[in-house]
């Protein structure tokens, strides 16, 4: 392979793709601000179909409005920073990408876009500690006890601190772990210090009851989900 | 709720939550396009228990994060008149976004990346990646090498850098959130040996720095060229 052969038209024509080009200095402008979801949740499926429409500018808004906490969470999964800036790296390709996929009226804008981000740092979480076994992962602080009171703003938070509180504290830390932290149940009973057969039977009454109630408050799943 | 509707929730909920390990979330993955029950059921959790992601607490990405998407998405080049933001004491100069000076800086170059045929693990794939804009001519060619060195070919037209300044080569493995400096790149042709074989979604980047190079060990001036390493069919390589 020569320099010559790599700079022939017809390889260029085929393999180039063009990409822009940026800065890394330091420019003037706003200071980052992170904003609460329940404040741009009506802003981000705004911002999706615009995305959709291939809007740069609204890209960036997107990320500007929902890159602090959709780092945080995947930090929280994958405990990396590197690997948590490939999770919402991956995912916010996926979004630009398929953006027109999200239809607003199937679903949340904020659930989606945290799901694409969980799921591509549980991916990667999974894969670490596959690819590198007995790999140490740093402890989490345990759950705030406190944390269901800062659930207060929309309908939707309201409904979904009504129903966890109806569930026993014990189970519902094991929910909120398992949400929050990223861990399988293996590892989720490891934390506990739990058998795994209890900690799994745990887990599903909580879900049960957790989805009488949610769907008794907030309805069930979109009907077009069904069909 | 019926026993297998009961079931459906009971996995939709797990998926969620993320119990499963990868292999079953794959599967229940493609369990759903095939079940559109059982799509609603994820959704419907997903959608619920979205708000308890609030109650983790946000945190600063690394700046150069919005610079592998802006790469990654082509749009730096449409965000060139944006104002970039203005970052907070603890970022570092070279950890900043899209600019308006870069796209014009780019306007005249590509930069492209030929590393060499990749290790056996990656089915003799190759990887290329360019810079730059759209169209116009290509001044600079990089080749990596079986040894694992990049050669580095300034092509006609290629651009010099101003006086008291030099152009900087950079690399920005996939996971990093610093470059590693591969050194100033100097008049004429060059080889370089990077310190890691590159490798598929590694970033390559060329920055405008003092005369010798950063004093910082990292980017202190604008990035000229950047492009991230794809993989790319050996068959489709002449002269191999």
């Amino acid at each position: 392979m020569t320099a010559l052969a790599l700079a022939s038209p017809d390889l260029m024509g085929y393999s180039f793709r063009a990409t822009p080009v940026f800065s890394l200095q330091q420019g003037a402008g706003r200071p980052r601000r992170v904003t609460p979801m329940a404040l741009v949740q009506s802003d981000t499926a705004t911002l999706l179909a615009r995305c959709a429409a291939s809007d740069a500018a609204a890209f960036r808004q997107l990320y500007d409005a929902n890159s602090g906490r959709l780092y945080g969470i995947a930090l929280r999964i994958t405990r990396q920073p590197a690997l948590a800036s490939d999770a919402v790296h991956d995912a916010l390709l996926q979004v630009w990408r398929n953006s027109a996929r999200f239809d607003p009226e199937r679903g949340n804008a904020d659930g989606w876009l945290i799901s694409l981000v969980r799921y591509r740092a549980l991916d990667i979480a999974r894969r670490q500690m596959r690819e590198t076994p007995g790999l140490e992962i740093p402890e989490q602080t345990d759950p705030d006890p406190d944390a269901l009171s800062r659930l207060v703003t929309g309908a939707e938070s309201k409904a979904l601190r009504h129903c966890l509180e109806q569930v026993e504290a014990p189970r519902r830390s094991l929910v909120m772990l398992a949400f929050i932290d990223g861990l399988t149940q293996n590892e989720v009973a490891a934390r506990v210090g739990q058998p795994l057969g209890t900690v799994k039977s745990s887990i599903r009454r909580a879900l049960l009851s957790m989805r009488s109630c949610l769907q008794s408050m907030l309805g069930g799943p979109a009907a077009e989900r069904q069909s | 709720m019926s026993g297998s509707a009961e079931d459906q929730t009971l996995i939709a909920g797990e998926y969620v939550l993320g119990l499963m390990d990868a292999v079953q979330m794959r599967l229940v993955e493609a369990q759903a396009t095939e079940d559109r029950a059982l799509a609603g059921e994820i959704a419907f959790w997903e959608d619920r228990l979205a708000p308890l992601a609030t109650l983790v607490t946000p945190v600063e990405p690394p700046a150069v994060l919005w610079s592998r998407l802006a790469l990654a998405t082509g749009i730096a080049g449409a965000m060139g008149a944006q104002a970039p933001r203005r970052r907070t004491g603890s970022y570092r100069a070279w950890q900043a976004s899209t600019a308006a000076a870069l796209a014009i800086a780019a306007s005249f170059a590509y930069f492209a990346f030929l590393p060499r045929p990749a290790s056996p693990d990656l089915n003799g794939e190759q990887f290329i990646a360019a810079l730059g804009p759209t169209s116009g001519a290509v001044p600079y060619i990089a080749q990596a090498r079986a040894d694992g060195s990049i050669a580095i070919t300034h092509l006609a037209g290629a651009p010099a850098p101003a006086a008291g300044r030099d152009f900087q080569l950079w690399a920005l493995p996939r996971g990093a959130t610093r470059p590693i400096s591969l050194g100033v790149l100097p008049a004429g042709s060059a080889v370089v040996r990077p310190p890691e074989r590159p490798l598929a979604d590694e970033q390559l980047l060329v920055s405008d720095e003092p005369t010798g190079g950063s004093p910082t060990g990292l980017p202190t001036g604008a990035v000229l060229f950047g492009g991230t390493l794809s993989p790319v069919s050996p068959a489709a390589t002449p002269g191999r």
